[in-house]
């Protein structure tokens, strides 16, 4: 078993763009900069405050907050909605200016990436002129800093992190906001994690953290000093192998693990109902219905079929069903799926709803692979074509069903968080 | 606070290494000069690209699109602080 923090050199760099959202609103909007501005999803006192700006941060205002606590804080407070498609497109700007150094790049989130430097031509050209590895990462990282301000925006600014693996690198990038750089290196993980308290560390909160102290480990540097085996034995699983790892700067495990979008496992859509209706309203068949072709349009146009459909639901009294059902032929119409929700819904307690979600899994990327002669499927292939080429050419705005008509509330765009749901 | 005014808008722009950006609009009789770009983006409306510009004057952040179909400007949203 390896005892030793990893000899890799530290050629991850994790990219961090500060108060996001927010700043890019100030970054559109230059009046607003230097002023405490959120970006909430809904502007009334109720509404979840999703990025804080820099200059509301220092109000103590952060994400996951209440407009009204916030506004309470600072009566001046400038609040906006989301507008997903300029983060979308400042997040491809990002990644294409974080290409131009390595083909290695994974994005985390819409506004955290990983870029992987080793064996790429900028750094070996660096260390070739006698820079060590640090000193070639740091100078790369700080024109990537420039780079952003000159190309994507002057207000937005990216806290990065410099490590041996991303776990590492994503704790360096959180050491200092706005605009950090710093690393984490063999020489100063012990000077790093002396000054984080356990939840500090990404992964870690109140139920790790608890089990960590069961076994006498208060903090992050006692965990670092601590054998595989006892983490092992307090996380009671591979995990606790995993954290140690993490911690002496390996890449293990699948948190931080490059992956494709054909590795998608499932899709699904969310949506909280402005009305708490029941689970066999009209309005809540409304919002499934959308929330169905929705997301049967992406896992088309991804050029996958399902054949396992789940749905659900939380409620107002903060309990939570679901129900899933699989099935032996593929399916991909919109029509089909939204039958199978419709069905699964039929199960759900009779109480108002909070948030109502649908998804599918089990996932084939073989859509229109299945040759039929069945006149029934030819015309819903042929449909559903048809249906996806007017959304592709109209929007998705263009067409919709009957069902959907007048309905009282529209599903609007949202950035989900994690990768893959960009 | 933004006001969503989606009018037609007459654009006057210029043009410096491949770059271009709006400089004057006029709209409802009166003349605006942009001091500064705030952001310019992109986005889809179905197959069409919009280019999308935050343009701010002394006064306010005007957001304009550009219909790369039709050629023609929108002034999609005023923002005053």
């Amino acid at each position: 078993m390896t005892q030793e923090f990893t000899s890799h050199p530290p050629t991850t760099m994790y990219i961090d763009i500060n108060s996001c959202f927010a700043t890019i609103e100030q970054q559109a909007n230059p009046l607003l900069r230097g002023k405490p501005v959120v970006v909430a999803a809904y502007r009334t006192g109720n509404g979840c405050i999703l990025a804080a700006s820099v200059e509301a941060k220092q109000y103590g205002m952060k994400t996951g907050m209440r407009v009204y606590e916030a506004k309470h804080i600072c009566s001046s407070l400038v609040v906006l909605l989301p507008d997903p498609e300029k983060y979308r497109y400042i997040n491809e700007r990002l990644f294409t200016l974080l290409q131009s150094y390595s083909q290695r790049v994974q994005i985390q989130s819409i506004d955290e990436m990983i870029v992987h430097m080793d064996e790429t031509p900028e750094f070996t050209k660096n260390i070739l002129s006698g820079r060590s590895a640090v000193e070639s990462m740091v100078k790369i990282a700080k024109e990537i800093k420039e780079r952003i301000r000159e190309e994507i925006g002057v207000w937005i600014t990216v806290s990065i992190g410099i490590a041996p693996n991303a776990f590492l690198a994503k704790t360096a990038s959180n050491l200092k906001k706005p605009d950090g750089l710093e690393t984490i290196t063999e020489s100063n993980i012990e000077q790093v994690l002396m000054s984080l308290t356990l939840t500090d560390l990404c992964g870690i909160k109140k139920g790790n953290a608890a089990r960590l102290l069961a076994h006498g480990i208060s903090t992050p540097l006692a965990m670092y000093g601590t054998s595989s085996d006892t983490l092992q034995h307090a996380f009671g699983s591979i995990i606790g192998r995993y954290w140690w790892l993490w911690l002496h700067g390996w890449e293990v495990g699948s948190v931080y693990a490059e992956k494709s979008h054909v590795e998608n496992k499932s899709f699904s859509q969310s949506c909280s109902l402005t009305r708490h209706t029941l689970p066999k309203d009209h309005a809540t068949i409304q919002v499934v219905y959308q929330l169905v072709a929705k997301m049967a349009a992406r896992f088309r146009g991804d050029g996958f079929v399902a054949y396992g459909v789940i749905a659900g639901a939380s409620f107002t009294d903060r309990t939570f069903w679901q129900k899933h059902t699989k099935m032996t032929t593929p399916f991909y119409a919109t029509e089909d799926i939204f039958f199978l929700t419709q069905s699964l819904f039929q199960h759900a307690p009779v109480k108002p709803i909070h948030t109502v979600f649908v998804g599918v899994y089990d996932l084939k990327a073989n859509l229109y692979a299945q040759l039929t002669c069945d006149e029934v499927e030819l015309k819903k292939i042929a449909r559903t074509q048809a249906i996806d080429r007017i959304y592709a050419r109209f929007g998705q705005d263009a067409i919709t069903t009957a069902v959907t008509l007048e309905a009282s509330q529209k599903i609007v765009d949202r950035i989900a968080f994690g990768k893959n749901s960009l | 606070m933004a006001e969503q005014i989606k009018e037609p808008v007459f654009i006057v722009t210029s043009k410096t290494s491949r770059k271009m950006l709006p400089q004057f609009m006029e709209w409802r009789g009166r003349t605006y000069q942009f001091i500064h770009l705030g952001l310019h983006h992109t986005t889809f409306d179905g197959d069409i690209l919009i280019h999308i510009f935050s343009m701010v004057t002394k006064e306010a952040n005007f957001q304009i699109s550009l219909n790369t179909k039709t050629l023609l400007w929108t002034l999609e949203a005023i923002e005053t602080v």
